[in-house]
């Protein structure tokens, strides 16, 4: 009886333990000849969590999510999707690459009949399953046209019913949101707000701060490694971060550069594409005072304003380096 | 099956509605089997131009299915990795073999659509054909062998070569040159003695010699001793087994 008790106890707490991770890498190295992408990496990811992988060009990010939804192998270490190995859990993921991978010459419903039918339907099951996701995504009146007429959001949205067909607990997203503009982005990650269930599982890949503030937990990764994981808040939090002046200048030189770090408080001022990030807490004390010792020095301020730290600044708080330059 | 028929029926809607897959695999052969009806043809005795122009039928059909089978199996292949749609495909429960079928399979009937069309517009222009269904259902088969074979190219060029273009041109070239040089353009006759030797030896020229004993009586060379019979179907089977594996290989091989 005993023996009987301790075995049900088991399966129970190991079925308890499945629900609550339903990713769970362990010790995973991958390496592209003698360089490691990825470092003897772990985590566990809850289900129904929105997890954001955050990291530059080169991170290892993508080679991950590859890892996790069977199309790269690791070196390696282990990688289990509700118990199972990658491979044996294709049925539970539904994974979108970071290229459109749409055939343009096929209406939207065709390409969608084309996946249904790969992932094993009979054509009328097929057909009833692509309508439902047709209206699932807001394609309804522009299913029947060709993929090549539509926009790039619209085409983001076809391939993300690819991953939404039944059965499917894992979605990974790769930089889904790249090339996207403002608006498109935004009708994203509200299409994402609506699929999400408690059960589903959502991996996002991305570089971009504000994409992953719509996580619920955001793993930084820079050159193969984890170097901070949390909530948004947390990570925010942790990093101390004080507020930020946006300024934008005339001409970029390190003359300017010295004048603005005698502004930054805490940490070293950043370079932009524009201009510099300077980071302190008066902001509306201090933005006068730029302008000012700008201009005495013969220097023009185009644009400046105050903003409050993002993901990206935390990683440059962590690394030293911006999100988009972290790779040189 | 339900993978195999949905690759079948996408890689076919791709080919058919491609404007220059239907150009260069039906328009571009037409417009040479016209030029050599209406302009090559002027010194042919009355008795025999039927039948030449049979012949001239038959070699269109060649080069028609090669184009096919190389040039829009490497275009499809090399656009769909470039696209990322093996990536997607490797994360589902996809079978590679079930894919690979239904890819094969929707070019063997393109190639046979154009065919078809190729024949109807020959028949039209007067080209002569006599056979028995015996030897017709033989030269179906050679003809099936010979897409098979120029898949095997195609399926060689688009799983090599990264892109699009490249995989393309690389395609028409194989299949226009290797057109000019082995007697599929030409009488074997006209041929030189190391040309001869290749034209036996390269699969589509050898099977456009086979089709043509069959369904004209006249072959350039003893194209259906049990001899070359047996060459072109070990060499066939051979172009299109290495054009399955060299695909599986670079296309669904996990990095």
């Amino acid at each position: 009886m005993l023996i009987v008790f301790l075995l049900y106890s088991y399966k129970i707490i190991k079925y308890y333990i499945n629900i609550v991770d339903s990713i769970v890498i362990k010790n995973v190295t991958k390496k592209y000849g003698n360089k490691a992408v990825l470092d003897n990496l772990s985590m566990n990811i809850k289900e129904g969590e929105f997890y954001c992988l955050m990291g530059p060009n080169g991170s290892g990010k993508t080679t991950l999510s590859s890892i996790i939804a069977s199309v790269r192998t690791q070196n390696s270490g282990t990688v289990e999707i509700y118990g199972k190995k990658p491979f044996m859990a294709k049925e539970m993921i539904g994974y979108l690459p970071q290229e459109n991978f749409s055939d343009s010459s096929l209406t939207g419903k065709e390409n969608l009949l084309f996946f249904a039918r790969m992932l094993g339907c009979k054509k009328k099951e097929a057909l009833s399953i692509v309508n439902d996701l047709i209206d699932k995504i807001g394609l309804g009146e522009d299913a029947d046209k060709r993929v090549s007429k539509y926009s790039g959001g619209m085409k983001k949205r076809l391939e993300l019913a690819t991953i939404l067909f039944p059965g499917t607990k894992v979605l990974i997203l790769d930089e889904p949101t790249t090339g996207l503009d403002p608006s498109a982005r935004r009708n994203f990650f509200g299409l994402i707000d609506l699929i999400k269930d408690k059960t589903t599982t959502v991996i996002l890949i991305t570089h971009i701060g504000s994409d992953a503030e719509h996580a619920s937990m955001v793993c930084l990764m820079n050159e193969g490694k984890i170097i901070a994981e949390g909530t948004p808040e947390q990570l925010k939090n942790n990093a101390n971060l004080n507020n930020i002046i946006n300024a934008e200048t005339s001409v970029k030189n390190d003359h300017i550069k010295e004048i603005l770090n005698g502004f930054s408080r805490g940490e070293e001022l950043q370079e932009t594409d524009k201009g510099y990030k300077i980071y302190t807490n008066e902001t509306a004390e201090v933005i006068p005072k730029i302008v000012r010792a700008v201009e005495e020095r013969g220097y023009k301020i185009t644009q400046i304003g105050s903003e409050i730290p993002s993901l990206e600044d935390v990683f440059f708080k962590l690394t030293g380096k911006a999100i988009r330059e972290a790779k040189k | 099956m339900n993978q195999i028929s949905a690759t079948f029926i996408k890689g076919l809607k791709d080919n058919l509605m491609s404007i220059s897959s239907l150009f260069w695999v039906i328009a571009w052969p037409i417009i040479w089997l016209l030029l050599g009806v209406f302009v090559f043809m002027k010194g042919v005795p009355e008795a025999y131009l039927g039948i030449v122009k049979g012949q001239t039928t038959l070699s269109m059909v060649t080069f028609s299915f090669m184009i096919a089978g190389m040039t829009s199996l490497a275009a499809t292949i090399s656009e769909d990795r470039y696209k990322g749609l093996f990536l997607k495909l490797k994360s589902m429960p996809v079978q590679p073999w079930k894919e690979s079928i239904g890819r094969i399979l929707s070019v063997v009937f393109f190639a046979i659509i154009s065919v078809i069309i190729i024949l109807i517009v020959g028949i039209s222009l007067g080209a002569e054909f006599s056979f028995t269904v015996k030897s017709l259902l033989k030269s179906i088969g050679f003809l099936i062998l010979g897409i098979l074979a120029s898949a095997g190219v195609g399926l060689v060029c688009g799983s090599l070569i990264k892109s699009i273009q490249g995989a393309i041109m690389t395609a028409v070239g194989i299949s226009v040159i290797t057109s000019a040089i082995s007697g599929v353009f030409f009488n074997y006759s006209m041929l030189s003695k190391p040309l001869q030797t290749f034209s036996r030896y390269w699969p589509m020229s050898s099977t456009n010699q086979i089709i043509s004993y069959y369904l004209t009586g006249n072959a350039g060379f003893d194209a259906t001793s049990t001899s070359n019979i047996l060459l072109n179907i070990a060499i066939s089977l051979a172009f299109f087994l290495i054009g399955l594996i060299i695909y599986t290989k670079f296309c669904w091989k996990k990095e």
